[in-house]
């Protein structure tokens, strides 16, 4: 690319060159303010009839224009409408795939960057001096009075309900938004790629505080000195959606060390703001030494708000974060966390607030770049193993969820709308995307910037980074009218030119394989050393890339391969799915001679080789060491290789990995090869940690054959216990944090060893009631809250279910004499430690957390009677959101257990009626992760009123927080899949639509003679292609169906009779009629009311009665409709009412669905089975049935794919 | 027929027995002459006047013996006193045999307080040979034997962790259990639906608060000494000029032309911690004063 694109031709028809923004009158009470702005508008063209601008749920008082120095007014008429308050209003086609197209489109119908707004203003053409600003170009003033009351999103008011003053009580209020929608709060242009300077006046109460972006000029009484006035100005070209307030009675506190840096905390919290911020100002240091270049803004501030949206919203020159980010220098854990977050925020300043993104297939841009340098100011805090392995989480993430949904594609502008469709959001708009997608988006934008980073080299990466933003400095001070203001946005284009003019690296094809394309590569390896030759035969495939979110890669690929002699690389190139390597090794054997082995470190150590393979100088291999890719790989190796990997390996990394595999090898070397790992103090502690869980692993798999005390006892004693007696720990000192969170893990893992019984041993038991009665907290300079929770983790951990021979579900007759004295002892310890957290609360109220989910455990487990109520009481307002959650997460599980709709609604009106939209967001996340029932699933929950109250939820009533509404998606998505709901009447059976869709499905059929192997798979991608076909059919008329209707009226009815004789109470049940078996979901899975097969007026029953036998008649192609015959004698009798019982089946496990396409298919299968049959003569009726059973399950398989789509499934 | 003899059990201890007869007797008389109810006070007259009768009786009986130069009163001395009230002696005899006479238990005699036991500590000494049998035994021996006044500390480290385990232990289950009876319970928060086992595992109800990020945020579980650290903290700011703000106070402000420039003495907490110099926090825009709105500011200066 040699010019930077400037795609300042945007659809919309004015530029925006400044704004004016008043707030006054907030009332706390009322949660209400009014407001006005003025936009600063230039027309783009001579007849700018109309703008469109954004603003939802607000009252628009007045819209009009001022011109000419005198400010003259001109009312101006405006129309106001919010297309997405209702998403899909035919009720009919309620599934998701019609949801998710009228999402998008609803969205987009608003979407700023497609020039699209809710409010629009038609401009005066009666007014010459407005008709000429508009030709000339001139500045038009645009002012919009507006007020916004009671809001149900965007803002959020904090009112605490106690006695005392407003600011007494810590009320305060701030905006937040879920990417741009800023339109909640103000009327804007809420677009990220519309910049323009600010000027903003906010009138507040005496005793508040109001703090937004860009720098306070001053703060003024207004006249009736009653209020104050404060009054911003931002002179940076700034985007609406960037744009942000809080009000409240904060505390302020100047940063010590940066005075231009502001911190803002609620009352009586001042000493943990210290405490918190007190690093930040290296965070700042940090960043403008990477970038080489200055901090953009004049100013930064940090308030800190109770239930904020999310944990952090960056905004120019302000951040507003949670507030229990807070934490004095006593807590450990938490600082790591609160430490990642604002540094992150501060990063986001760069990239994300003063660079925005151009337009939604961008944001993987700023995410990444602002993530990418958070986590380099990580490796610098927290060092590089820590940074390494984060890396390695975020990669296990992305991984986890491509492979579970699909693969996140980070630019999505590439991909045809088929390929973006094909799931059950669009994923072209961030307002339709799910938040599971979102998170796994900002992980991967991370994770390819930082591949970015290994391909073209970190300092060219960077100043990449610094040409971006001098572009930006330097156009900060000019007017709009030097239009230089398009540096301030970031898109893949300007970023790939940027990439171009500063490396002069082209990197289309890195592009094309990770950013315009989803998924990672999967590569299954092994190889043998080959001795003749001296070398290592590497074997790797790719077998997996159909499966979901695993891409096929082709390129580069290195492989280390660590000698006696030391580590060599082995770059190799993957051109195929199957490719072997011959790599040479440069060891001659010779392991008599004691001699130290070098690392890739360099550092030579000592190794006990008398485990390796006596002919083979090979201890380890990795295949893409330095984690160039997005790749999973499953690596076979001999347990000693990886013994030798765990023990000598440097890279945490490589240590996880083993970590992963080694415990398929449950032998005594893998235990000492872990326990070595564990008492290594040179070892990085998460690596310890991970090892003693796979410890346990090992162990339970050894039970045995396991001798000695319980694993880790030893271990645990000697690092922690006192010297004299090491069977009482010594007093707390977590002042060397590896061994806190050694301690912290340790406990937990070993209540998880079970004996031959699959029981707790009573040595653990006895251990941790130990650790219990002797912890001692006195003389520590930290507090233990997290050590006394991860202690009741663990205690819950030992618990194992019940032995009782009936365990009642209900779980309402366990009495107290039932009780185990195990039991009793972590009851003792459990109730204790919950009524003194309440008595003296923890940090975070950790404990009364982990109690209540031992609670849960123990429930669950059948110790103790499962109680909703008792979990409702943690789960109301006022209780703190820590606890609450884990309440709310312990109501989900016995939702799923006990299947009470009055736990179910208690939830759903929580998500309804709650005022902390994170704890909505939390209920509904894992009600994905845990839901009370799956698709199809024969569940008491599984009712009408739920789909109606989720659709209502999701269609109508969550138009103002589209992270919510797209997690209520998620949700319906888990319980009924992209098809209609099963429980769910048909709708009315229409011929047509059927007859179309029947068609289409037929028309498959007779192409494609395989049967995939799981066509559910596949089922996402086929779309486009079915989409084309029923094009083509659909030029085929209605009339020879319905001749063939009749027919099959004719043909059937002896059938029928003779079915009927079979099993006559058949023919009256309604289910039946979902057997109809037409393509057409939705006439399959409504079921007639009256729909009975009595009901011979509707055409199609006798059709469906007939199905079993004769249904391949209907089929356009003579040629098909010959063969039905033989089949049938094949099996004339035995087929129709089997194949009846079946579909019923697979009516249950596909919610209602046409066989019927399949069944031609099956029957042309058979007809080529019989020819083999009669080779095999002596087994045949074996086969036949076992054949009949596959088909039967093909069946299903088809016809669940065909029920989820609109269309029926491609076989390839 | 029942008296409502209850009173007599509320008649103090400290009244002597006799009275406590008397007290039957009169219930006793007024019983015969079939009251079926008294009052409590008319009783205590009768009784008072009985008793005043035979104190009179008594006193007289004993002038009269007096007299005739005796120390102790005979029946003569009795009939006397009773001739000289006025009294009929002679129906006495055949009141006294009446048939439907009452009998009053005698009154029981009340057990002998034995005196406690003096705190015997140690063996009592034996009178030394050289000390004259004739002369008192030695007092008790508290007074004068020695016992250690502390056990030797256990200085074995297995059993102080033990024990000042089993101490907290102790002293927190306690606590928790009395604070969960005592701060009422609800129906639900409890963990089995039997009341019995329930007891067993007391829970404290659940609060709920107006700002419950406050309890999270500041632990009250542990104290920590932040003393020392704060002291050579505060070493350090004090070497230092100690910043000095204006506080954006509403009286302050109202005077803010003026208070612009003189500052008050009150140090800021909010900038404690800073190595800064006044000017450099004065200049955070959040600090300043709030100005006067501009008409308010014109119609000052007008007036000066």
């Amino acid at each position: 690319m040699t010019k930077r694109e400037n795609k300042s031709e945007s659809k919309r028809h004015f530029k925006l060159c400044h704004q004016n923004l008043c707030i006054s009158q907030i009332n706390f009470q009322k949660e209400s303010y009014l407001g006005f702005v003025e936009l600063h508008v230039i027309s783009q063209r001579d007849d700018l009839k109309k703008i469109k601008l954004n603003a939802k749920q607000l009252k628009i008082y007045r819209v009009c224009i001022l011109y000419t120095a005198e400010n003259l007014i001109k009312d101006c008429h405006f129309t106001y409408s919010d297309p997405t308050l209702d998403i899909s209003q035919s009720e009919s086609k309620r599934n998701l795939d019609n949801y998710s197209v009228s999402h998008l489109a609803v969205v987009q119908s608003v979407d700023p960057d497609r020039g699209n707004g809710e409010l629009i203003v038609e401009m005066p053409e009666d007014i010459p001096e407005i008709v000429s600003a508009v030709k000339e170009r001139k500045v038009i003033r645009l002012h919009i009075e507006f007020a916004c009351e009671r809001p149900k999103g965007g803002v959020q008011f904090v009112v605490p309900q106690s006695d005392g003053s407003l600011s007494e009580r810590g009320a305060h209020m701030f905006t937040y938004r879920y990417e741009n929608l800023n339109r909640l709060w103000f009327p804007c242009v809420d677009s990220y790629s519309e910049v323009c300077t600010w000027r903003m006046d906010f009138t507040v109460d005496l005793n508040m505080i109001a703090v937004s972006c860009g720098d306070l000029i001053e703060s003024v009484y207004t006249p009736d000195n009653k209020k104050k006035t404060y009054h911003y100005c931002l002179s940076t070209p700034t985007c609406a959606p960037n744009i942000a307030l809080a009000v409240g009675p904060f505390e302020i506190m100047v940063d010590p060390f940066m005075h231009e840096v502001t911190h803002f905390c609620l009352p009586h919290l001042l000493p943990l703001l210290r405490e918190t911020c007190a690093f930040l100002h290296e965070a700042f240091e940090f960043y403008e030494e990477l970038l080489s270049s200055r901090y953009p803004y004049s100013c930064y501030k940090q308030v800190f708000v109770d239930e904020s949206y999310e944990e952090s919203q960056s905004y120019a020159t302000m951040t507003v974060l949670s507030t229990n980010l807070l934490h004095s220098r006593h807590i450990i854990d938490q600082t790591y966390h609160s430490r990642r977050v604002l540094s992150h925020a501060v990063a986001q300043q760069f990239f994300g607030c003063f660079i925005t993104m151009q337009s939604w297939s961008d944001a993987w841009l700023p995410r990444g770049i602002s993530a990418f340098l958070a986590l380099q100011y990580y490796k610098k805090a927290f060092g590089n193993n820590e940074y390494r392995f984060d890396l390695y989480q975020q990669l296990q993430d992305v991984i986890h969820y491509e492979q579970k949904y699909r693969g996140v594609v980070l630019d999505p502008s590439h991909q045809s709308s088929s390929e973006t469709n094909a799931f059950y959001f669009p994923i072209k708009h961030l307002h339709t995307i799910s938040p599971l997608y979102d998170s796994a988006h900002h992980k991967k934008s991370y994770l390819v910037i930082r591949m970015l980073e290994n391909y073209l080299g970190r300092e060219l990466l960077l100043q990449v980074f610094n040409k971006l933003l001098s572009l930006a400095i330097n156009a900060a001070p000019q007017k709009f009218s030097a239009s230089v203001w398009f540096n301030f946005m970031i898109s893949t284009n300007s970023f790939i030119w940027a990439i171009s003019t500063v490396t002069g690296k082209n990197i289309d094809t890195f592009l094309k394989q990770w950013v315009y394309d989803g998924g990672h590569a999967k590569f299954h390896s092994s190889f043998v050393f080959n001795r003749k030759r001296n070398t290592v035969e590497l074997e790797i495939k790719q077998m997996d890339i159909q499966s979901t979110g695993i891409k096929r890669y082709v390129g580069p690929l290195i492989v280390t391969v660590q000698e006696l002699d030391g580590t060599f690389k082995h770059p190799v190139q993957i051109e195929d799915n199957i490719t072997k390597h011959d790599l040479t090794c440069h060891s001659k054997s010779r392991r008599n001679k004691k001699k130290k082995i070098p690392l890739c470190t360099g550092e030579e150590v000592d190794m006990d080789l008398t485990s390796m393979d006596q002919d083979s100088p090979v201890l380890w291999i990795r295949i893409d060491p330095e984690m160039q890719l997005l790749r999973e790989v499953v690596l076979e190796q001999p347990d000693h290789q990886w013994q030798y990997q765990l023990r000598f390996e440097r890279d945490v990394m490589a240590q996880m990995d083993v970590i992963h595999f080694i415990d398929r090898f449950s032998t005594p070397q893998t235990r000492n090869a872990l326990t070595d790992t564990i008492n290594n103090e040179q070892c990085f502690y998460r690596v310890r940690c991970a090892a003693t869980l796979c410890l346990r692993r090992v162990a339970n798999h050894m039970a045995n054959t396991w001798t000695g005390p319980p694993a880790m006892l030893s271990i645990f004693r000697k690092i922690f216990g006192s010297h004299s007696c090491p069977h009482i720990i010594k007093l707390n000192n977590f002042s060397k944090f590896q061994h806190y969170f050694l301690q912290k893990e340790m406990p937990f893992s070993m209540a998880g060893l079970r004996n031959i019984h699959g029981i707790c041993p009573q040595e653990v038991l006895k251990f941790l009631l130990d650790l219990f009665k002797y912890n001692d907290n006195s003389k520590n300079k930290f507090s233990d809250n997290y050590y006394r929770a991860a202690l009741i983790d663990a205690l819950s951990e030992t618990v194992t279910p019940v032995v009782t021979a009936v365990i009642n579900p209900t779980g309402q007759t366990i009495a107290g004499e039932a009780l185990s004295m195990d039991t009793k002892c972590i009851l003792e310890e459990i109730t204790r430690y919950l009524n003194l957290d309440k008595l003296l609360p923890c940090y975070r109220h950790t404990v009364t957390v982990s109690c209540l989910k031992a609670i849960r455990h123990l429930q669950k487990m059948g110790h103790l009677p499962s109680n909703p109520m008792f979990f409702r009481e943690y789960a109301i307002s006022g209780v703190f959101i820590d606890v609450r959650k884990a309440a709310l997460k312990a109501l989900i599980d016995i939702t799923k257990a006990e299947v009470r709709k009055d736990d179910l609604d208690f939830l759903l009106d929580l998500v309804e009626n709650e005022s902390i939209p994170s704890i909505r967001l939390y209920i509904l996340k894992q009600f994905v992760k845990n839901p009370p029932f799956v698709k199809n699933q024969q569940n008491i929950l599984n009712s009408e009123d739920l789909v109606d109250r989720l659709w209502l939820l999701m269609n109508s009533q969550l138009s103002y927080d589209s992270k919510i509404r797209c997690a209520v998606v998620d949700f319906y998505y888990t319980l009924y899949g992209r098809g209609r709901p099963s429980c769910l009447p048909k709708p009315e059976f229409s011929v047509v639509l059927n007859l179309k869709e029947k068609k289409v499905s037929t028309a498959l059929i007779t192409t494609d003679e395989l049967e995939p192997q799981d066509s559910s798979i596949d089922r996402d991608m086929e779309v486009e292609d079915t989409k084309d076909l029923s094009k083509d059919t659909e030029d085929m008329d209605i009339l020879p169906v319905e001749e063939r209707f009749d027919q099959i009226v004719k043909e059937t009815e002896m059938n029928e009779h003779n079915k009927n004789e079979k099993s006559p109470q058949r023919s009256s049940e309604p289910q039946l009629s979902p057997q109809m078996a037409e393509p057409e979901e939705h006439a399959l899975e409504r079921v007639p009311t009256v729909g009975t097969v009595d009901d011979v007026d509707v055409a199609p029953t006798p059709h469906i009665e007939s199905l079993p036998s004769v249904s391949s008649d209907i089929t356009p192609q003579p040629t098909i409709s010959s063969i039905p015959p033989t089949t049938s004698e094949v099996e004339p009798t035995v087929n129709p009412s089997k194949e009846k019982s079946k579909k019923d089946k697979d009516r249950d496990e596909s919610g209602g669905h046409s066989s019927k396409p399949h069944k031609d298919k099956k029957k042309k299968k058979k007809k080529h089975k019989h020819k083999e049959h009669k080779d095999k003569h002596k087994h045949k009726h074996k086969d036949k049935d076992r054949d009949r059973d596959r088909h039967h399950s093909r069946d299903r398989t088809a016809s669940s794919g065909g029920s989820t789509n609109a269309s029926p499934v491609k076989h390839i | 027929m029942e008296m409502s003899c209850g009173s007599v059990g509320t008649v103090k201890e400290s009244v002597s027995a006799r009275r406590r007869v008397l007290y039957s007797a009169v219930c006793a008389v007024c019983h015969e002459n079939e009251f079926s109810l008294a009052d409590k006070p008319s009783l205590d007259t009768l009784l008072q006047m009985l008793q005043s009768l035979l104190f009179e009786i008594g006193r007289s009986s004993q002038a009269f013996c007096e007299l005739s130069g005796r120390t102790e009163p005979l029946v003569g001395d009795v009939v006397m006193a009773l001739i000289e009230m006025g009294l009929n002696c002679d129906s006495l005899s055949s009141y006294a045999m009446r048939a439907n006479r009452v009998t009053i238990a005698s009154p029981q005699l009340m057990a002998k307080q034995s005196t406690p036991r003096i705190l015997q500590a140690g063996e009592k000494k034996q009178l030394t040979p050289y000390i004259a049998d004739y002369l008192p035994a030695f007092p008790d021996p508290h007074s004068y034997i020695r016992t250690p006044t502390h056990k030797q500390p256990v200085t074995e480290y297995e059993a102080i962790r033990e024990k000042s385990a089993s101490q907290k232990r102790d002293v927190e289950r306690a606590l928790t259990k009395f604070m969960a009876k005592t701060c009422g319970h609800s129906l639900t928060h409890r963990l089995f639906p039997d009341e019995q086992i329930s007891h067993l595992f007391p829970l404290i109800i659940l609060k709920v608060e107006s700002n419950p990020y406050l309890n999270a945020l500041l632990p009250k579980d542990q104290v920590f000494d932040d003393n020392e650290e704060q002291l050579i903290h505060k070493k350090e700011t004090d070497k230092k000029a100690k910043p000095v703000v204006n506080v954006s106070d509403k009286t302050d402000a109202l005077n803010a032309d003026n208070a612009t420039e003189e500052q008050t003495n009150e140090t800021n907490k909010l900038t404690l911690n800073t190595s800064a110099t006044d000017n450099d926090v004065l200049d955070n825009p959040y600090l300043r004063p709030i100005k006067m709105s501009s008409r308010k500011r014109s119609r000052k200066q007008f007036e000066t």
